[in-house]
């Protein structure tokens, strides 16, 4: 066995294996990301189904899009990205409990999620931040929109994979708790 | 015992290649005669002068295809940045490992069936960066987060993945340029964790201290290659490498500011973590370790003497952080350090270490210079008074530089060669 290693193209091709093993253990922890991901229930603002209708609609909004930084514990300057900390209500539905500059949890079951951010406004103690968490630009397909039911009053929800790093992945819609389709654009 | 053959013969032809070249450079400075070089090339065999070009021409292949390695790599990760996202993840995965597998193809084949080993040689180092850039580019494919947790620095665990995937190809080809590759990144690796780790609390600056600590082990596992007549010449890229870490940490300490840093944030006695004690304990244990391994003589006792020492000062100064005074004892350090090296390279008669040690003394002069007196004088006076005194630190370190290397060579050429002959053997660092 010795002896077969001590030439160089044999252990070239073990070296060289090595090398691939390391490259497909990212791959084998990206899988491990996936199995283990949280799954949440963010609440559009929106309660009007026909606005999730198609590939023509606008993109979502959802409750956590916009946060009131000076009412929320945790950090209140962020440098790269806000990480949200959130909750889930009794309802089922998730609400921030913290916003962290990095990625801390303060809180036990909860579950954190990445977005980007933009200053939108201040008045006296508030500071508002619109957050962009990447999962805006989804809707209804086409030919599942005819069954959408109409009219305003609905609880819409989208239902979201969140992995450890906090990146987010849409899944489906429930409107008042029934399942829809989702596409992403 | 093929290979060991087959590496005989290319050290025989790396060291004669080396002494054509150095006896050019002396033969250039004044340091032998022409006559002196051209009896230097006969008896090596290499008299005839176009052989000799050809010689000297080694060293140029080297040159030319490890940069064009490098710039060849930096194309590939540039023509991904841009184009990367257009192309299908599988598509992608696939181009990773193709550039890989090709890179390690071509330098096996110019190696072992052509005899190209300085082309070949490049043609791995290019792999191992096309590895590590792989690493990166896999993680972006699949949507792992490229950079530590507060999203400032990249993330140390792909630099550490880089040093485990390339260490074991340094070893089994015998690469230095490949050990210096993987060496420095798991340097890079450490230093982005403590960050990563430690930069948001009152800690940071005392962890600062663990990288100077890894500089001594790895000048410490440098010599415990000594053990092993196969990997001797690794050790020297440790030494290197552990000699630059430390005195890179040291020169930041010989600053003011660090210090006043650690006294404002108010950082108190016994406060530093964990690590930095576990590290102070390692970096002991490999410093004990090439003490008992090596032969006793007089610069092994001293050396061995200054890696403790060094590691006590990091003990005391982590313990103990808030004196401003520490500046004085690390400059104190930087300098001892500078004149230590440039003894070294002339008790060894080795052109090199001397050197490396002045220009640490110039770097020293010219930093406190700027340091003290950058605010005290006006721009046009701070630069004329620091033109000449660049100048006249200049001429003194060459008159030194010359002194000590024609000494060394009077002493060579009395038949003191026991202590030239090693200088001569040993390639770069």
């Amino acid at each position: 066995m010795s002896e077969l290693f001590s030439r160089p193209l044999p252990k070239l091709i073990a070296v060289v294996a090595f090398q691939v093993l390391i490259l497909l253990s990212v791959l084998g922890f990206r899988e491990y990301t996936l199995l283990t991901r949280d799954t949440v229930l963010l609440k559009l603002q929106t309660t009007d189904p026909q606005t999730i209708a198609g590939s023509d609609s606008r993109p979502v909004r959802y409750e956590i899009s916009t946060v009131d930084v000076a009412a929320l514990p945790g950090d209140d300057e962020f440098m790269h990205y806000v990480y949200v900390e959130l909750g889930e209500r009794s309802d089922g539905t998730w609400q921030p409990l913290a916003l962290h500059n990095r990625r801390d949890r303060s809180y036990d079951n909860a579950v954190l999620i990445k977005s980007d951010y933009s200053y939108y406004g201040g008045s006296v103690g508030r500071e508002r931040y619109t957050l962009r968490y990447g999962i805006e630009d989804v809707y209804v397909p086409d030919d599942a929109a005819a069954s959408l039911p109409s009219g305003s009053g609905h609880t819409i929800a989208v239902e979201v994979k969140v992995d450890r790093f906090g990146q987010p992945e849409p899944v489906r819609f429930l409107i008042n708790g029934e399942p829809y389709e989702l596409e992403e654009r | 015992m093929a290979a060991n053959a087959h590496t005989v013969a290319v050290d025989d032809e790396t060291y004669v290649e080396r002494l054509a070249h150095d006896v050019a450079v002396w033969q250039h400075e004044g340091l032998i005669s022409a006559e002196q070089e051209r009896a230097i090339l006969s008896r090596i065999g290499a008299g005839e002068p176009r052989l000799v070009g050809a010689l000297r021409m080694g060293w140029l292949v080297t040159a030319v295809s490890l940069i064009g390695a490098l710039v060849l790599a930096g194309g590939v990760v540039l023509l991904f940045a841009s184009q990367w996202r257009e192309m299908p993840d599988w598509f992608r995965t696939a181009v990773v490992f193709a550039g890989m597998f090709a890179a390690y193809a071509g330098g096996y084949l110019l190696t072992y069936r052509y005899g190209m080993d300085r082309i070949g040689g490049a043609l791995l180092l290019l792999g191992v960066l096309l590895f590590e850039a792989g690493l990166f580019l896999f993680a972006d494919i699949y949507g792992l987060p490229l950079t530590t947790a507060n999203d400032e620095q990249p993330a140390p665990q792909y630099f550490l993945l880089a040093a485990i995937g390339t260490l074991p190809l340094a070893y089994a080809f015998g690469s230095r340029i490949v050990l210096l590759f993987g060496i420095g990144n798991f340097v890079i690796s450490v230093i982005f964790w403590l960050i990563a780790r430690y930069a948001e609390t009152e800690k940071a600056d005392s962890v600062l201290i663990v990288i100077g600590v890894l500089g001594v082990a790895l000048y410490a596992a440098g010599h415990l290659h000594a053990m092993r007549a196969a990997w001797e010449k690794f050790g020297e890229v440790y030494l290197f490498v552990g000699t630059v870490v430390t005195l890179a940490l040291v020169y930041v300490f010989t600053f003011d500011e660090p210090w006043r840093s650690i006294i404002d944030d108010g950082i108190e006695s016994y406060a530093a973590p964990a690590v930095v004690y576990v590290s102070i304990a390692i970096a002991a244990a490999l410093v004990a370790a090439q003490f008992a391994t090596r032969a006793r003589d007089l610069e092994a006792d001293i050396e061995t003497g200054i890696l403790a020492a060094l590691l006590a000062v990091a003990a005391v100064v982590s313990t103990w952080p808030a004196w401003t005074g520490y500046a004085v004892v690390f400059n104190a350090v930087f300098f001892a350090a500078a004149a230590g090296i440039v003894t070294r390279g002339y008790l060894r008669g080795d052109e090199r270490y001397v050197n490396f040690g002045l220009l640490l003394v110039a770097v020293g002069v010219l930093t406190r210079y700027v340091d003290v007196f950058w605010s005290l004088l006006t721009n046009s006076a701070f630069f004329i008074i620091g033109g000449v005194l660049l100048l006249a630190v200049a001429f003194g370190l060459e008159r030194l530089r010359r002194t000590l290397v024609a000494r060394m060579d009077e002493e060579a050429s009395t038949g003191d060669t026991r202590a030239r002959a090693p200088a001569l053997h040993s390639g770069a660092p």
